[in-house]
């Protein structure tokens, strides 16, 4: 009659934020097309709003940026000719991204290379000093999003042989000297209870959790989370997601949603 | 005296919690908007089969059929797999015929209890439009043989009997070519085919419903829409529905409420709607 509201607790309000550690969060199992656009490889910054993906249209596929859910065009980001720019991730903070430089060297290796942002523009900054993970035997090698500055924790799945009938995980860890170093041993597929490893881990900002894609048996790959109270241990055994969409393996920082692309289109699902 | 009086009655819906008059169809399921009119569907995509199936149909009974694929050691083959809608499906036992080697995706016939299937042979070749019936326990039987001509591309679901329609791509004209008959009788081209030319581009695959009245059909880069105001008619000219991912097995239900498709290692489906 006097015009009040329905009393509401505040909390209905607010955003839901990653759970606690040691509880996955859960996805609803409906869709939001965001972009509609050919895109993988979708990433967001934590602090900026700032996306980035591998997009294909007219022929040709590039790394291209824009605003989080909004239709993304190209970046001009090249690479010396004849290499490819492949598989970006941007940096929690949006002011970087490491972008795989595809048959960078004579051997045919892909490299990582750091990019900066400045004044709107990407600046290569040099590759990685990662070949001691990535080039002792032959590809593929991915890499996941990496953790924030300083010393930055990046997950790189590589072959541990010749044969590369699986991949391990090695956790590397930016020195203040901008150099590399794995602390502790890397994750193998028997370790961690799957059948095989199918890409690299992308790290939450703060390198407490992480998505990895791999096949609990024989044939499909499916989403696995894991995480650890410090950013210094092993990450805790892992939990699979199981009803989520194929290759869906980028949670943003507050865990609200998980990014994923398929059908020509990006995709995420949020969390509930 | 009689504005006094409705303005205390107006009041009493506050006090006493009466709600507002809602009219009836607010939350009734959608249907197909009229002939001529393309449905719009949710950019919001819901999981249906949490498995990695296509080829997905559904009947006016409640169930389901695709053709999904298993993983082993020894590689990938195709199961296909039956349940009732947006449910897990379990395989179902559908076997090709003597002289038949292969199978494209059966697809349910509106009713259900039959499905069409083509079967395949490589040597020598040999194809056929077939009709199998459900039994119980799972599997389902061959009843009968339809040839419908030479060059079969993709095969639509068929409309509702006793005479059904489907529309067929033909590899060699690269038409869409409408056949009618029955399950146990000859099927003929009952219309000129649709060229390119009438619908602007090559169709890759085409849906029908039910009632035969709508098509919904992808082309390498989108997906139409066109209807008629009966069977026996010619299609319009189709529209593209925006933001459909192009697929090659959509199906849509016959009350347009719902679209699916396969996609991201699922079967999808969009509901109707705008948002």
């Amino acid at each position: 009659m006097f015009g009040l509201h329905d009393t509401h607790s505040q909390a209905d309000a607010l955003p839901l934020g990653c759970p606690a550690l040691g509880t996955p969060p859960r996805f609803s199992n409906k869709f939001h097309q965001v972009v509609d656009q050919d895109c993988v490889d979708y990433t967001t910054a934590a602090d900026a709003d700032l996306a980035m993906a591998t997009c294909t249209g007219a022929g040709t596929t590039a790394v291209f940026t824009g605003s989080i859910d909004q239709p993304l065009s190209n970046a001009g980001i090249t690479a010396p000719d004849p290499i490819n720019v492949r598989r970006p991730r941007l940096f929690p903070e949006g002011n970087g991204a490491y972008i795989v430089f595809d048959n960078y060297d004579a051997n045919g290796d892909d490299e990582l290379a750091e990019f900066q942002l400045a004044n709107g523009t990407w600046q290569n900054v040099g590759v990685l000093a990662l070949s001691q993970w990535t080039t002792t035997f032959t590809l593929p090698t991915y890499f996941g999003t990496p953790t924030r500055a300083p010393n930055r924790h990046i997950m790189v799945a590589a072959c541990p042989d010749v044969i590369c009938n699986d991949l391990v995980v090695h956790e590397l860890v930016q020195k203040d000297d901008r150099s590399w170093i794995e602390p502790g041993a890397p994750y193998r597929d028997v370790d961690l209870g799957v059948v095989q490893i199918t890409d690299a881990p992308n790290l939450s900002p703060d390198g407490l959790r992480m998505l990895l894609l791999a096949e609990p048996t024989v044939g499909r790959s499916q989403t696995f989370y894991a995480d650890r109270p410090s950013i210094d241990v092993r990450f805790g055994p892992l939990v699979l997601l199981d009803t989520l969409p194929e290759n869906a393996d980028f949670l943003t920082a507050d865990c609200t949603r998980l990014y994923f692309s398929g059908l020509g289109s990006i995709f995420y699902e949020p969390q509930i | 005296m009689r504005a006094p009086l409705f303005l205390v009655l107006a009041a009493c819906n506050p006090v006493f919690g009466i709600e507002h008059t809602q009219h009836e169809l607010t939350d009734a399921p959608p249907t197909c908007p009229p002939l001529g009119t393309a449905p719009q569907f949710s950019r919001e995509f819901q999981q249906a089969v949490f498995a990695d199936c296509h080829n997905y149909t559904t009947s006016e009974v409640g169930t389901a059929l695709a053709t999904c694929s298993m993983y082993t050691p020894k590689g990938a083959h195709d199961n296909y797999e039956a349940g009732a809608i947006n449910s897990p499906l379990t395989p179902v036992v559908l076997d090709p015929t003597a002289g038949y080697t292969g199978l494209a995706p059966p697809l349910l016939a509106p009713e259900g209890d039959v499905l069409f299937v083509q079967q395949t042979n490589q040597s020598p070749a040999a194809h056929v439009f077939s009709l199998f019936h459900s039994d119980s326990g799972g599997s389902w039987s061959w009843l009968a043989d339809t040839k419908i001509a030479n060059g079969i591309g993709a095969t639509s679901p068929v409309t509702r009997g006793p005479e059904r329609h489907v529309l067929v791509t033909q590899t060699g004209d690269l038409g869409l070519h409408e056949y009618a008959g029955t399950d146990t009788g000859a099927w003929t081209e009952i219309l000129p085919p649709y060229t390119q030319a009438d619908l602007g581009t090559i169709a890759n695959y085409a849906t029908l419903t039910a009632d035969g009245l709508r098509i919904v059909f992808s082309d390498s880069d989108s997906v139409h829409y066109a209807d008629r105001p009966s069977i026996d008619a010619r299609f319009g000219a189709p529209v593209v529905l925006p933001a459909v991912p192009v697929t090659d097995d959509l199906f849509m239900t016959e009350d347009c409420s719902r679209l699916y498709m396969s996609g991201l290692g699922d079967v999808l489906y969009l509901n109707q709607g705008s948002n």
